[in-house]
């Protein structure tokens, strides 16, 4: 550190100290439990604390030049010791994300992931292109210029509609999995945490059961003539209810009545004067 | 309290995986704020603790009502939104003259706290030499028993370390050994109480 012909300017390289200092390194600290001259931090502070640590600062130092030294190219670099304070993380750990179904079988039928390199060499070209992605060869045929026929098929299909149909189902099979897989990572999650897991698959199921039915019953005829969708709930035992056409006449007064009332308002208003306030106040 | 983004693209994405919680932490951000009411000295302290601190140091200029002790939300809210985890308040009233409050927090929840006043300070401006480069590790150095036999005094140790601390690296260039903040304490006899005479950041060149 000192030019020895300059040892003269610079004070000495080691330093006495009664309590020898504890270090840790990783973060390049020195503790040193010497007591302090009181008189002199009374009196004048700022070169006492000065002198003080440049002491503290030479010891440190000569304890990281004893550190193991690799050189690079970025100069000389001294190999750090592990930490010893602790120090508070900032956020918890991380829990382990729950596999999903694949990575579940993966698991136990012992399947090995290889990883497959972006540039595949074409042998058609003789150039390297991409395996996937942009002008990749993975469009698996979607901008072929002839599609041969198969034999077993009716020879009058559109054979490149066919194709793409058949793109887009898979497409839309993979988001269905990976919307399952989102939700059953939830399921996971919710359950070591103890939560009352209000959206699971099954509960989603019978609401939207529930409300399909409910909506069969917004037709005259209760959905009876609705187109069917497989899967869907059978509405059993649901049917249009017809007054029988010679009845009571009291009771049939009463419903036109009933009728009028809700149209005009019970006490004879035509308007009514709450809700027009309302949407005036609205506007 | 803030709603839960959902990345519409790559590069939100990746910005929020930044931010989730991990094996190997990142940096730990430091934001610097102000209270309703602060003097000159806070001011400058604030600033100079900044420039030590950065590049991962965020400086609010603004005076906020913020009171640590009484009332953490504003500190949560700061936290969350900054992906910051250390505070340092500084605010100045007749009570309590001078004041800095450094706050370490954990999961978005303040985990200590440490008040100190300051009694005499000596801004970076006033040492007419060049300053050390932004971004260098510091060297430490406590001086004074006390930081090993008082809890309060090894709690500000910790707050410090942490603070200045920097990124965790296996190996360091001996040629960026820049600078060294030195801590002193010492109990003062005059007073019963325990009076540490911190004195942080002395910039010494190598």
């Amino acid at each position: 550190m000192d030019d020895s012909t300059q040892k003269s300017k610079y004070k000495p390289v080691t330093v006495e100290k009664p309590i020898p200092l504890q270090y840790d390194l990783a973060i390049l600290a020195g503790f040193d439990t010497n007591a302090l001259d009181e008189s002199r931090l009374k009196n004048d502070a700022d070169t006492y604390l000065e002198e003080y640590t440049r002491d503290g600062t030479q010891l440190i130092i000569n304890q990281i030049f004893k550190l193991p030294v690799t050189s690079s190219d970025l100069g000389v670099m001294a190999e750090l010791p592990d930490l010893v304070t602790v120090l508070p993380r900032e956020k918890p750990l991380p829990k382990p994300k729950p596999l999903t179904r694949w990575e579940k079988f993966a698991k136990i039928k012992g399947v090995q992931h290889r990883k497959k390199s972006k540039m595949i060499h074409d042998e058609a070209t003789g150039e390297w292109v991409p395996r996937w992605g942009y002008k990749g060869t993975n469009d698996d045929g979607a901008n072929d210029w002839l599609i041969p026929v198969p034999d077993n098929a009716d020879p009058f299909e559109d054979q490149f509609t066919k194709k793409r149909e058949v793109k887009k189902e898979r497409i839309t099979k993979n988001e269905a999995r990976h919307r399952r897989n989102v939700e059953e990572a939830e399921i996971a999650l919710n359950q070591s945490k103890g939560v009352n897991d209000v959206n699971t698959r099954s509960l989603r199921r019978t609401e939207l059961q529930k409300q399909i039915i409910i909506s069969k019953t917004a037709t005259a005829s209760m959905g009876k003539f609705d187109k069917h969708l497989e899967g869907e709930p059978k509405l059993k035992g649901v049917k249009r209810k017809f007054e029988p056409i010679i009845g009571d006449v009291k009771k049939e007064k009463e419903s036109s009545l009933n009728i009028l009332n809700k149209v005009v308002g019970k006490k004879g208003d035509i308007v009514n004067v709450r809700k027009a306030i309302a949407k005036r106040d609205q506007k | 309290m803030l709603k839960k983004i959902i990345p519409k693209n790559a590069r939100s994405k990746r910005a929020l995986q930044k931010r989730e919680p991990k094996i190997e932490e990142n940096v730990k951000k430091a934001i610097f704020i102000r209270s309703s009411s602060t003097s000159q000295i806070v001011n400058e302290a604030l600033s100079d603790l900044c420039k030590l601190k950065k590049p991962d140091a965020i400086n609010f200029t603004k005076k906020n009502n913020i009171h640590p002790f009484d009332d953490d939300t504003s500190l949560n809210f700061f936290c969350e939104k900054n992906d910051t985890s250390l505070f340092v308040v500084g605010s100045h009233t007749k009570k309590r003259p001078n004041n800095l409050t450094f706050i370490r927090m954990f999961d978005g929840q303040i985990l200590d706290m440490i008040e100190v006043g300051i009694e005499n300070a000596k801004s970076l401006k006033e040492f007419k030499t060049s300053k050390c480069a932004i971004g260098m590790k510091p060297l430490f150095l406590f001086n004074g028993d006390l930081f090993e036999n008082s809890h309060v005094h090894k709690t500000f140790k910790n707050i410090l370390l942490d603070f200045y601390r920097g990124e965790a690296v296996k190996n360091i260039n001996l040629s960026g050994l820049e600078h060294i903040i030195s801590v002193t304490a010492i109990n003062s006899t005059l007073e019963q109480s325990n009076d540490s005479r911190a004195m942080p950041g002395l910039i010494y060149f190598k």
